[in-house]
């Protein structure tokens, strides 16, 4: 059995690295920084520039603050706040013991830094490929990648995740551990699991 | 109730470590304070801490009572990361002003003097049954053999070390009260990062072998365990009171390993340990936390290369 994951948000938990390097992009410009508020928003739906104008930040601030986050986040200094979630290792270990080929498919800036970063988070291992494609065009590319591959399932944290799936026919598992709330993804996918050990706990593949 | 935390030399680049391993780790649910003699925008720490304060040189008068100020609302935690940093806030906790509005990471307060001055550090090693170069004082009508190497005896980071050369001769020293002595040792050089929580029986240490140096850190490394190291590093924190992470550095002599240099805190090249999935720092922290430490170590199996580049970060 072939089985497609999503990375940040559905195998690492992105939440630190995300809100920590906007609170050190605010604190160069000296500016109040609410983090709980940041990710609340961010997960129930807002782009990095909606989050932004909601903490009442001009149009012409948000974009600049937003645009100086998209150039940071994925550098290799704030990728190592990436933590791998809880109860992951076991489950990828327990599917590779039951013989089913996993495959990862993310969407990422730089191949070359998420390549390494899953190797530091010794995740390699579990793996019979690694995808990586542009986010500004995530949807398609993702797939493209599952009609090749013809997972069983995809499992993924957000919109983008269930648009890809959804192109290509595969079944997708929703899960709420990562960019998008229970409540966000429960509007547009059903069910939605906490998280892959959830998944796997509940459902027979 | 909120950690709060006092990193100082904050501009150095073990401070810019302890920061980052703190934000990593306890993200907004620690209150970090990055303290420097550098203004604010030559401290890139200051990015990612809660607050930056510009601090008096450690080694002044005024530094105790810095402390003393900053931590009055109690429940601090503050680690020193240079020599006159941990002298001072000892020193300070003495002090009816500071006693318990912060608890020092690291060394205990009444070892530090043996720690810092390395005529001390070396008589208490040699006393303590750990094998160490010859080590005395420096003097002006001194002979020094051809094999000798000369240390300030406050210095860390390996600035002004001079290896005596075939000739015999030696740098001008200004004071020579200042400087010690050593018979030079050869052998592979390895650096050891050490972990001790003595009340929970817990040491571990990761070894690292430098294989490029520059100005004094680290740039390339092998890094493995071997576990012989951990008795030598149990050994070295019940001698001085060590809590926590440390370092020190060994000379494997045909008679042994050689301890030659000992720091109470974790070193500039500690970090490169953290991507083998052992956080020295994180673990320093859960201690003084009363938190679960072992998480943040990980077994190795055979070597590892880390690597090292430069970031750029725009203050």
């Amino acid at each position: 059995m072939i089985i497609a994951l999503d990375f940040d948000g559905t195998l690492v938990d992105c939440r630190r690295r995300q809100v920590e390097c906007m609170a050190s992009i605010f604190n160069r410009r000296r500016m109040f920084f609410d983090r709980e508020s940041f990710w609340y928003n961010k997960r129930e739906g807002s782009s990095t520039f909606q989050t932004l104008m909601q903490t009442g930040l001009s149009s012409e601030q948000a974009k600049e603050i937003s645009g100086e986050w998209v150039e940071l986040v994925e550098s290799p200094y704030w990728l190592g706040y990436d933590q791998v979630l809880a109860g992951v290792n076991d489950a990828l270990k327990d599917l590779c013991r039951q013989g089913a080929a996993l495959f990862l498919v993310t969407a990422r800036k730089d191949e070359k830094f998420f390549l390494n970063q899953v190797r530091i988070l010794k995740l390699d291992q579990y793996f019979s490929g690694m995808f990586c494609v542009r986010p500004t065009e995530a949807a398609s590319c993702k797939a493209g990648i599952l009609a090749t591959i013809a997972p069983k399932y995809f499992i993924g944290d957000t919109e983008s995740d269930l648009k890809a799936a959804e192109k290509c026919g595969t079944n997708f598992v929703a899960v709420s551990c990562g960019q998008r709330s229970h409540a966000f993804m429960s509007l547009i996918a059903q069910p939605v699991f906490r998280d892959l050990p959830h998944f796997l706990s509940t459902h027979e593949l | 109730m909120k950690r709060k935390v006092i990193v100082g030399a904050a501009g150095s680049g073990t401070g810019f470590s302890a920061i980052t391993s703190l934000r990593k780790n306890w993200g907004g649910d620690v209150h970090i304070v990055a303290v420097d003699v550098n203004p604010r925008h030559l401290v890139t720490a200051a990015l990612i801490a809660d607050a930056f304060i510009q601090a008096p040189p450690a080694a002044s008068a005024s530094f105790g009572d810095f402390l003393a100020r900053e931590t009055a609302d109690g429940d601090w935690h503050f680690m020193p990361l240079l020599p006159d940093e941990l002298m001072s806030a000892s020193q300070a906790l003495k002090d009816s002003a500071c006693r318990n509005s912060y608890k020092l990471i690291g060394a205990e307060p009444g070892g530090a003097l043996s720690l810092i001055d390395k005529l001390h550090l070396f008589g208490k090693l040699r006393s303590g049954g750990i094998a160490s170069p010859k080590t005395e004082i420096a003097m002006p009508d001194m002979h020094i053999r051809s094999t000798s190497v000369i240390k300030p005896r406050r210095g860390f980071g390996s600035k002004g070390v001079y290896h005596v050369g075939a000739d015999g001769q030696f740098p001008r020293l200004d004071s020579f009260d200042d400087y010690i002595v050593q018979e030079h040792i050869t052998g592979a050089e390895f650096t050891v990062d050490a972990f001790c929580d003595q009340s929970g029986g817990h040491v571990w240490t990761v070894c690292r072998e430098r294989i490029e140096v520059k100005s004094g850190v680290s740039v390339k490394c092998r890094i493995f365990r071997d576990s012989e190291f951990d008795s030598m590093a149990l050994k070295l924190a019940v001698l001085f009171g060590i809590r926590g992470a440390f370092c020190f550095q060994v000379i494997v002599s045909p008679t042994g390993p050689m301890l030659i240099d000992l720091n109470p805190r974790p070193g500039a090249g500690t970090s490169m340990s953290i991507l083998t999935g052992n956080d020295f720092f994180a673990a320093t922290f859960s201690l003084a936390f009363a938190e679960d430490y072992r998480k943040h170590f990980s077994a190795l199996s055979g070597d590892y290369y880390v690597t090292r580049q430069y970031v750029d970060f725009l203050s």
